[in-house]
């Protein structure tokens, strides 16, 4: 508990350090990115409790320390086919808009920074793989997907906010 | 500060809260007792006292104007009846722009509000009474500082010498602690609860920064009536703070008063009912403390922890198959602890719903008084207890609900009597608990829902489901919880914004209730709200269905049982399934059907069959094993799953369970409804 507000008062001091900083992981072999300071921390693969009659992409919920945390399928989300969880699977645990939620990757690669005359917008195409980034980057001949989280998650969290 | 903060919004609050209710039962009898006046008095000298130390000039002023009102009423009763209705008015509205200083403060970035118009108003109701008597100057133009009180005239031919078996003590600060008017002030309210009565020279410390210098100089001289003996007294001021010497002064006669203001002392605290009440209030206090509410959840939370930590001990599976009668017997010790310091939290944690109820007297009151009609208020079973987050929770829905009866249910007073009803109209309060849960109604006698009318009004709303000729009665009335559904043609101030069943029946269930209509035209409408008792922790059975823990509430649990003979089992011809105990028919719920859960389990001779009752109903789950009886937290769902309404699934909440697995908790009631 007191960790846990300890915790919090470490990333209120260091959200501004991440600013501009990118968590790189992969999804069906395309590298995306998102803002790390909505990162809290990354987890291994865990036992997922199932839920019934809920969103396909929503796997259901985990125990973080006490905390359950629904989690999110980034594949089911985007789309893409799912394949069965490997030791590179990991959850990516964020916070946005005071929730907690978990997104199941492929694998994490790396935190980079880049600012914003790196990016570019992405591209107009309207379809699900595209609808939630924010920008395209290039680094390194790497094209770089950043996804938006509140982009990514609006369909999740508006309802809630409208309560 | 913001500790001193914080005790002082709360006992302040308390004390209006205590305010109400003594004005109301007083205007209700069209008279006020002497206790009562007594009370008022003690309840706006501590607001006056506690603000000025707080620096809250208005606040402190506007409490003294309502204490110098009732010091006249208290010297002469009679006076009463001249002002009655405009004062009551008057100390009503006191007390609200009193409590909404206080949820400024509680709020932070408090600006002060302006008092004076009150103030001016009840030196006004105070001079009409002066004027009817013969007595005392008219205290109308008193300057506002708190020093000059006004009552201070009138007592000064009655200052007493100090009652019999009452000491005299001489207490000296410390040199340089500062502010020896307010500590001496302090010490006089710690030291009430050990004195059957208890004044002082200077009198009134708190009122008069200037008094700080007399204070160094002579010290502070306590007269006080002790309720035990001297040594409490004494005991209690050795145990304050900056207090450099005391002594007991020779019982002679009271030195003559220093200061005008001095005599006036006596008589607030030797008023002659006062002390008997007084010491019996006072000795209840003396085992009182407020705690922050916040530190009682978080003790909540640590018990929850124990509670698994507890089971996660005892059911470790490095254990298994190991004999350990040691610590078996161990064990049991421990749990038996953990179960009486659950019970201790979860008391600490009960309120009674009386103070909830009386706010709702407050609201009649004043909505009979804009509306013009007659209403009284009926409770019942106000001592019953709940938890306080859901004390907290049903606060407002039940404003909404008696503001909507008030406004549209109960008819003015002409119309009821043409309609052949008392001319008072009824509303009541009703609790009462039932098991684990606690019912309350909400009744009017007013004009009942109408069916009809409530069709046309959803249908031209838009927001029917099906034909009006195929709404049930009790679908009908249903129709007034759903959002953007209001009857009322005129948005009146109290209610008729479409915004009030909707929202009330929402706050309902987030504390894990449910509420349900009852209504005949003509004769009034009862509301039931059906809420748990407490939130936190259940006794639940876990059962195992393919890879997810299900956890059912002890108390929904009739029996379990293997089925021996498939013929018991009768198939519909829709593909339900029906199982014949003792006589009796009742559905079979495949629990791994209705949630999807693919499992190996499926011959119902192999799994384990749950026969669960519901409040209206019965039923038998299948399922495939039992894995035990726990107590598990209740932790409510992820808002981001808010919107799949899992609770109407039949699935109220998740818990975590010893090994760090989540199970979800059934709710037979929603899953028996479900299934009908």
């Amino acid at each position: 508990m007191s960790e846990n507000v300890e915790n919090q008062a470490l990333l209120e001091e260091t959200r501004d350090d991440l600013d501009g900083r990118f968590l790189l992981f992969h999804i069906n072999d395309r590298l995306y990115s998102l803002m790390l300071r909505y990162v809290i921390e990354i987890i291994p693969m865990q036992n997922i409790t199932y839920l019934p009659g809920i969103a396909y992409y929503i796997k259901g919920v985990i125990n973080i320390r006490g905390k359950v945390v629904p989690v999110i399928s980034t594949r089911a989300k985007l789309n893409f086919p799912e394949q069965p969880y490997d030791d590179k699977t990991c959850i990516i645990v964020i916070e946005i808009q005071e929730m907690t939620v978990g997104l199941i990757v492929d694998s994490i690669s790396d935190v980079i920074a880049a600012d914003s005359s790196q990016m570019a917008a992405p591209p107009a195409t309207g379809d699900t793989a595209t609808r939630y980034l924010s920008s395209v980057t290039e680094i390194e001949n790497q094209v770089i997907l950043n996804l938006d989280c509140e982009k990514f998650l609006y369909e999740d969290l508006s309802e809630f906010a409208g309560i | 500060m913001d500790n001193l903060m914080a005790a002082f919004t709360h006992e302040t609050n308390e004390g209006l809260e205590h305010l109400d209710e003594i004005l109301l039962e007083s205007e209700r009898d069209k008279n006020i007792s002497e206790e009562n006046i007594n009370s008022i008095f003690r309840i706006t000298h501590t607001i006056k006292g506690s603000a000025a130390m707080m620096e809250l000039g208005g606040i402190s002023s506007l409490a003294h104007a309502v204490e110098d009102v009732f010091y006249i009423i208290r010297e002469d009763p009679q006076k009463l009846t001249i002002v009655f209705e405009a004062l009551f008015d008057l100390v009503f509205q006191s007390s609200d722009f009193l409590k909404n200083e206080m949820e400024k403060l509680q709020a932070g970035g408090y600006v002060e509000d302006d008092p004076s118009a009150l103030i001016a108003q009840l030196r006004e109701q105070a001079a009409v009474m002066k004027g009817e008597a013969s007595e005392a100057p008219a205290p109308a133009a008193a300057p506002a500082a708190p020093t000059a009180t006004a009552p201070a005239a009138p007592a000064e031919t009655k200052a007493e010498p100090a009652p019999e078996g009452s000491y005299r003590i001489r207490v000296f600060f410390e040199d340089d602690c500062q502010m020896e008017n307010m500590r001496a002030f302090m010490l006089m309210t710690q030291l009430k609860h050990c004195c059957e009565s208890i004044s002082s020279i200077p009198a009134n410390p708190e009122t008069d920064s200037s008094l700080s210098a007399e204070i160094i100089k002579n010290g502070f001289i306590l007269i006080c009536k002790p309720t035990d003996s001297l040594d409490d007294v004494l005991k209690a001021i050795e145990g304050s703070l900056n207090i450099k010497t005391y002594e007991v002064l020779p019982d002679e006669k009271p030195e003559p008063a220093q200061t005008p203001a001095a005599e006036q002392s006596a008589a607030p605290k030797a008023a002659p009912a006062a002390p008997a009440a007084n010491a019996a209030k006072a000795g209840a206090k003396q085992s009182l403390i407020s705690v922050n509410q916040a530190k009682l959840d978080h003790l909540m939370d640590l018990v929850g922890e124990l509670v698994t930590a507890e089971s996660m001990v005892a059911r470790n599976p490095d254990l298994k198959g190991l004999q350990l009668d040691n610590f078996n017997k161990s064990i049991r010790e421990l749990k038996k602890l953990t179960d009486e310091l659950q019970d201790i939290v979860m008391s600490i944690r009960m309120v009674p719903l009386h103070s909830t109820f009386q706010k709702m007297n407050r609201i009649i009151r004043d909505m009979c008084k804009k509306l013009d009609k007659k209403v009284e208020l009926v409770t019942e079973g106000g001592d019953t207890e709940v938890d306080k987050t859901i004390n907290d929770a049903i606060g407002d829905p039940f404003m909404h609900m008696i503001r909507n009866s008030m406004d549209h249910a109960i008819e003015p007073p002409q119309e009821r009597l043409a309609l052949g009803k008392p001319e008072i109209g009824r509303i009541t309060l009703a609790a009462r608990s039932v098991g684990g849960e606690i019912l309350i109604d909400i009744a009017d006698d007013g004009c009942g829902l109408n069916a009809e009318k409530l069709l046309q009004k959803a249908s031209a709303n838009g927001i029917l489901t099906k034909p009006a000729s195929e709404y049930t009665e009790k679908e009908a009335f249903q129709l007034i919880m759903l959002p953007g559904f209001s009857t009322n043609t005129q948005v009146t101030e109290y209610s008729g914004r479409g915004v009030g069943m909707d929202v009330v029946r929402k706050n309902i269930e987030k504390v894990g209730g449910t509420i349900s209509i009852a209504s005949a035209k003509g004769k009034g409408t009862t509301f039931t709200i059906k809420i748990p008792l407490t939130l936190a922790i259940l006794e639940g059975m876990n059962i195992a269905v393919g890879g997810t823990i299900f956890t059912l509430p002890v108390t929904s649990i009739t029996q379990s049982f293997k089925v021996t003979d498939p013929s018991q089992v009768i198939h519909n011809t829709n593909g339900t399934e029906m199982i014949l105990i003792r006589g009796e028919c009742y559905p079979i719920i495949r629990l791994h059907d209705i949630f999807n859960i693919p499992t190996d389990q499926r011959d119902i001779t192999e799994g384990i069959m749950i026969q669960v009752e519901s409040s209206s109903s019965s039923a038998c789950l299948f399922a495939d094993e039992l894995l035990g009886e726990y107590q598990v937290v209740v932790k409510p769902f992820p808002a981001i799953l808010s919107r799949y309404n899992l609770k109407e699934q039949g699935i109220s909440g998740c818990s975590i369970l010893g090994d760090g697995s989540i199970s979800l908790i059934l709710d037979a009631n929603n899953l028996l409804n479900n299934q009908q």
